[in-house]
């Protein structure tokens, strides 16, 4: 009786530790709710490319391809060796593989992917940027990431002649440099601003407006990076017809089980939602902080830089009306998005580790276990809530992750520096 | 999906026909006052607001504007009215991701609010207050999106 009774514990212990790893069964057929909602995560919802008034050379494929020519370009950079596709590789996604970006030197920040980006009304972790063209110019100025200025890439411009032609065909004569400094800009270095300041107005603004036209033309091209459809797409596309579960030749059941706790017990969707699997907003998620540095104030800064911007929509450099900067005018800037980044997109998601904005987590199953753990923010609140997923769950949802990889909707010859 | 939106398009699209006779008939009354609202609330002073989304249903994650129509208990338009809205998902402690405004007020009684946008599936709850006279009177409005 008494070895009866000792087993009674180890017995309990067994089976709680058991039902970690039981799968449960698969409801037959879905809700017309979850198919609902399921169809607004397909690609086949995604609705055309909307247009960005700030830049009238947005969808001119001459500006795109100037736009390809300098993404690759590693001569806009203060050591020749990088350029934009240094951190935003074609191969990983427009990724870089690296938990911290690396261009001259070491940045603060993981590299965001840019796929499906364009969609976005913000750029950047914190969205300090509110347009493609304004946050294409930023990394070329900075000094952890090209360290060159607007004028040395100007002078590239002007001595290149095929880029002169693709320049001026699109934007009329380039300013003239005589006169002017080697390089200069109001951002960097003392030196640089030095320069800068030594300039005349006229000159200043000449200079700003051809380097806002080359973010234009980066952006034009940048906007063409468009993600392709995926196993999970082939599966939303079935169950629009038959709401059963289970289909033939599609997600396994594992997969399925992953998506169903993506839309309701893990709470996925409410950040990771529309085609994109993104909301495009701020959120602070209790992510802990970036070895080394205090802890970000996120949106709250970011939303304060943008306005400040003066390459923002409602800028001399933007082709915008008023009217068309409805993201910029009313946006909010209050204490709740203290320590809040931006959602990114989940497609892909398996290529473009390790994840979060300071590439804290190395792998998709850290960042399941960290929003079911949901702990507790340095700065501000964390908006999530624990989760309670078991082991299995945890298994299914990553399964589930990964049916969102697929090769991009763009054409082959915009993956790759073009030759010359 | 949101329910009431839905049945508001609707009923707009059916009776849509009817417009041309109903601004004759309420000269002065805009046509967003003629039809079903997206969503509708009462102030703790009497106020009717009715809510036209002109994007309709409404959808998350898509910039857009409200028309917001307050009456009286009346039903006498409430004009130069001051009104500020705010809001947020309580289950998620978290505000609406813009920070939407009175622009103008376009007709008597009925006011163009810009720069609305929801982020997320699920409850919100928003809050208008309507100042007459520097009086603030409040009206909460609940929907599922």
């Amino acid at each position: 009786m008494k070895k009866c009774l000792a087993a009674i514990p180890v017995l309990l212990i067994a089976a709680i530790w058991a039902w970690q790893f039981v799968a449960l069964p698969l409801p037959a057929r879905w809700s017309d709710e979850e198919v609902r909602l399921i169809q607004s995560l397909a690609l086949a919802s995604l609705p055309a490319l909307p247009p960005d008034p700030s830049n009238r050379v947005a969808d001119d494929e001459r500006a795109a391809e100037l736009g390809q020519r300098l993404y690759f370009d590693t001569r806009l950079s203060s050591n020749g060796k990088v350029a934009c596709a240094s951190c935003h590789q074609p191969d990983l996604m427009f990724t870089d593989g690296l938990v911290l970006a690396m261009g001259t030197s070491i940045g603060p920040r993981h590299t965001p992917g840019l796929v499906g980006i364009a969609y976005s009304p913000w750029f950047y972790w914190d969205g300090r940027k509110d347009s493609q063209w304004s946050q294409a110019l930023a990394p070329l100025e900075a000094g952890v990431e090209h360290d060159t200025d607007r004028l040395a890439i100007l002078r590239l411009i002007s001595a290149d002649p095929r880029y002169t032609n693709m320049y001026e065909e699109l934007f009329g004569t380039l300013p003239s440099l005589l006169d002017l400094p080697e390089t200069a800009s109001p951002l960097g270095n003392a030196e640089r601003q030095a320069a800068w300041n030594s300039m005349e107005t006229d000159a200043q603004v000449a200079v700003s407006t051809a380097f806002s036209n080359l973010g234009k033309v980066l952006a034009a091209y940048q906007r063409r990076l468009l993600p392709g459809p995926a196993e999970f797409d082939s599966y939303a596309a079935a169950i629009a017809e038959d709401h059963g579960t289970l289909q033939a030749n599609s997600l396994a059941r594992e997969e399925i089980a992953g998506l169903k706790l993506f839309l309701d017990k893990a709470q996925c969707v409410s950040c990771h939602n529309g085609p994109l699997f993104t909301n495009h907003e701020f959120h602070n998620t209790g992510v802990f902080v970036i070895a080394g540095q205090l802890p970000p104030m996120g949106r709250y800064d970011g939303i304060r830089t943008a306005r400040d911007d003066p390459f923002n929509c409602l800028g001399a450099y933007s082709d915008a009306g008023v009217t068309d900067c409805i993201e910029l005018r009313f946006a909010r800037d209050e204490n709740d998005l203290v320590g809040a980044q931006k959602t990114p997109t989940l497609r892909n998601i398996t290529e473009t580790a390790p994840y979060m904005h300071g590439g804290q987590l190395k792998t998709l199953r850290e960042v399941i276990e960290h929003y079911n753990d949901a702990p507790v923010s340095m700065l501000n609140h964390n908006e999530a809530k624990p989760l309670g997923l078991r082991m299995v769950e945890l298994r299914q949802l990553e399964a589930f992750l990964k049916t969102l990889s697929a090769p991009l909707a763009t054409a082959e010859k915009w993956l790759s520096a073009p030759e010359y | 999906m949101l329910h009431i939106a839905s049945i508001g398009y609707n009923m707009v699209s059916k009776y849509l026909w009817l417009a041309p006779v109903l601004l004759v008939a309420l000269p002065g009354y805009g046509s967003e006052g003629t039809g079903t609202a997206d969503l509708e609330g009462t102030s703790d002073n009497g106020y009717t607001l009715k809510i036209f989304s002109l994007l309709s249903p409404i959808q998350i994650n898509q910039i857009h504007s409200w028309q917001i129509v307050v009456s009286d208990a009346t039903g006498r338009p409430v004009t130069d009215a001051e009104i500020t809205l705010s809001g947020g998902m309580p289950e998620h402690d978290h505000g609406l991701p813009t920070q939407p405004q009175i622009t103008r007020e376009t007709e008597p009684g009925s006011y163009l609010l810009e720069g609305m946008r929801f982020h997320m599936p699920g409850k919100w709850e928003i809050v208008i207050a309507v100042t007459v006279a520097g009086q603030e009177h409040h009206s909460t409005i609940e929907f599922q999106l």
